[in-house]
Order: structure tokens, then sequence, then C-alpha cells
């Protein structure tokens, strides 16, 4: 059902149908759409700004992020947040990654990088404020490596996973919950690196734990890579490979 | 075709209208069909990779050479900050199409593992189908967007 060629939007379909529970908006709690930065959308006086398909030197970086968490926790209930802050990491020089190649180029490369830190704070009517961080004294990094989309054809798009610790510190509950010794895993496609842009998602949920007991559950985690803030050449960066060798998730 | 690489040239034609075609004739009846509850999550993505494997690939291989033609070949790791210039416009108006593209794929990837045969009805993550309706809506507009400006 087309209207002069412009499709019905899918949006008000969603809507009207009903099928989904909240497909009003309401599912989404005082959280919005995860969509990507609007940096990421271009259109007039919003020229993309970061070089793309282009390889970079080692360098610390520092850009905006934004988070949007959805969880349960026991004796307050289920809701969505939005969290806003920074990220901090440590890209490493990019090497061949791609089997078989002989040169590095944007298509071959494999880039590792070092999350140094991730601070994100939002509100909740259900939790009170939430603040996420990282944890620092545990291997948390990222790597960017070929994919191959096409059945096998080399392309330029490449699959970013990345593992985090999070630690939710959480108003209403009085405590500070992690997911023990398990790795959050948010994975993306990306062509661009620093991957200004770039939306990462969870594929499940994980167990929250105060200590060793559990007190509820990451239901899903989705992440938008915002502006680039700063950015500081390093000389000595190299990847180290085991740390942060992730392809899949 | 929606790319025609002829990167000793340096002429690329991006052709975003073959592309919002492509995209209007393969992937949004299967985003209203999910929508509607009438596709599985796994359907949904066989749906969709054949485009994104397809005509969405083709269009992003000519976004890559285009930036190519005008920026210089590829010698691997390029000194400076990653910053883009200005001067490139015309290559950078382009590759907003392919972000979203991008970020669109994980969003069906996750969407098909949480699902598999189940439809959008039995998501315990309703936010991400409202996600997923929004970004096939901005997408279409997106791309006509640049169709009428181009």
């Amino acid at each position: 059902m087309d209207n002069n060629g412009i499709p019905v939007s899918v949006m008000e379909i969603l809507k009207s149908f009903g099928a989904v529970s909240g497909a009003d908006g309401s599912a989404l709690s005082n959280a919005d759409v995860v969509k990507g930065h609007d940096l990421a959308w271009g259109g007039p006086g919003n020229l993309y700004t970061i070089r793309p398909y282009t390889l970079g030197p080692a360098a610390l970086e520092v850009f905006t992020v934004r988070e949007r968490i959805h969880v349960d926790i026991d004796g307050l209930g289920e809701d969505l947040v939005d969290l806003h802050g920074i990220g901090v990491y440590r890209r490493h020089e990019p090497r061949i990654g791609a089997e078989g190649a002989q040169e590095l180029t944007w298509t071959t490369a494999t880039i590792g990088a070092q999350f140094l830190s991730l601070q994100v704070v939002g509100d909740s009517e259900v939790f009170g404020q939430v603040r996420v961080t990282n944890t620092p004294w545990k291997r948390e990094g990222a790597t960017v490596a070929p994919a191959q989309p096409g059945g096998g054809k080399v392309t330029p798009l490449k699959n970013c996973v990345t593992l985090l610790f999070p630690r939710f510190e959480i108003e209403n509950l009085g405590a500070m919950v992690d997911t023990g010794d398990v790795p959050v895993a948010v994975e993306s496609r990306v062509n661009m690196v620093p991957p200004i842009g770039d939306v990462s998602r969870t594929s499940h949920g994980y167990a929250l734990f105060d200590g060793s007991r559990q007190v509820g559950t990451l239901i899903a985690a989705d992440l938008e890579i915002g502006a680039l803030l700063h950015h500081i050449p390093i000389e000595t960066a190299k990847d180290p490979v085991e740390a942060y060798a992730v392809t899949s998730v | 075709m929606t790319a025609t690489a002829e990167a000793s040239t340096g002429a690329t034609r991006l052709d975003t209208a073959a592309l919002l075609d492509a995209y209007r004739a393969q992937v949004t009846p299967a985003a209203k069909a999910f929508v509607e509850d009438r596709m599985s999550g796994n359907e949904l993505r066989s749906r969709w990779l054949p485009y994104f494997q397809g005509p969405f690939t083709e269009y992003e291989l000519g976004v890559q050479a285009a930036w190519r033609d005008a920026f210089g070949p590829d010698h691997g790791i390029e000194p400076g900050p990653p910053h883009a210039d200005p001067a490139y416009a015309e290559q950078l108006r382009h590759f907003p199409v392919t972000i979203s593209h991008n970020n669109l794929e994980r969003l069906v990837d996750v969407l098909a593992v949480e699902l598999g045969d189940r439809t959008a009805s039995a998501t315990v993550t309703p936010e991400r189908v409202i996600d997923f309706a929004y970004v096939i809506d901005a997408l279409d507009r997106f791309m006509a967007s640049l169709v009428l400006t181009s």
C-alpha cells in the first residue's frame, strides 16, 4: 500500500497494528530510539567528519557515547535508561588481518583498541540515577576485523566487537552491580575508524550480580558512538593481538 | 547496477536512485510484514541479506571507489588526524548511506538472534522493534533526499 510511490511509514504500521507491546512509544519509557548519532545521517550542513575507509596511525581518542540499557532488577522492576557521557580508548596500529593478504589496506586490516574509560550517566523513574563505568583493571577492548558479508566477496565492511565489564551504580538499589566474570559483548559493522556514528548492540542478556548474588538481568544494551572530542597520536601503541582477539559473538 | 567503479579514470557514478528502488522493492515489504507480525526474525534476515549483500554492497564498493578516486590510492596507514577535509564534500555526502545500512544490518542481526522463528510479538526488547521501524523509514527519507539533490 503506497502513497503516490512513497511507501507508507513502517512506524505508522507498527503503531497501528499493535503486535508489539508499547509500540506507541511507551516501550521506550523515558529513552529514545537508537538510530545512530546525528553525525551519521548527513544532510545539509551536516557533512560527515571522519575519513572513511582510511587507516590511521595509533592514537588515544575521546568521544561522546550514548548508551541505552534495558535492565530488570529484583524488587525494583524493569526499565529502559538513556545514559550519556564519554568513552576513551587507545587505538593500536593497524595490521594485516585478512587471510592470505600481503598488503595492508583498509580492506585487509585488523585494528585493535584498548578501552580505557567509559563514564555514562542517566536517570530512571524506576532506578533513580544510574551510572555505568567500565572496569579498568580487567582486559577490555575492541577488535575491528575484515568481514565477508557477500558470500566470501572482499568488501570494505568490518565487524567491530567490543568486550567490556560494565559496572552499574543504581541509586534506588543502593549498590553497584556487574556481570561478574562474564564480559558484555557489543558488536557492530563499521567502515570507518574512529567509528563515529556507529551503533553496537548486544545479542543476548547478562545476569547482574551484587557480589556473588544475582539481583537482576541486563536484557539489552545499545551503544551509539558520537562526536570525536579529542585525538592524540601515539608513537608506540602496537596491537596486543592475543588480548583483544575477538572477531564475532 | 547501483555503482560503477572506474578507479583509474576517477569516474565513479553512484546511483542512489537505483539503490532506493531496490530498498523499496526488497526491504520495505519485508519490514512491513515483520512489524505486522506476519514474518519471523529469521525470515526478515533472510529477506534482508540478499539486498545487503547485493545492491547495497555494490553501492558501498562504489562509495569506497569514489572516496579513493578523490583522496588517492590506499597505501596503508595514512598520516595525520582522522578528520575528513570538507573539500571532499561530494564523496562524503554519500557515506552516511553506508553507515546507516551497516547499523541496520546489526539491528536485523540481533532481532533474528533473539526471535529466531518467532515473530515480533514475542520480543522482550520492543524498543529494538521501534528502532527498526524508525530506521527503515529514516533510511528511505535520507536516500530520497540524496536522489532529489543529485
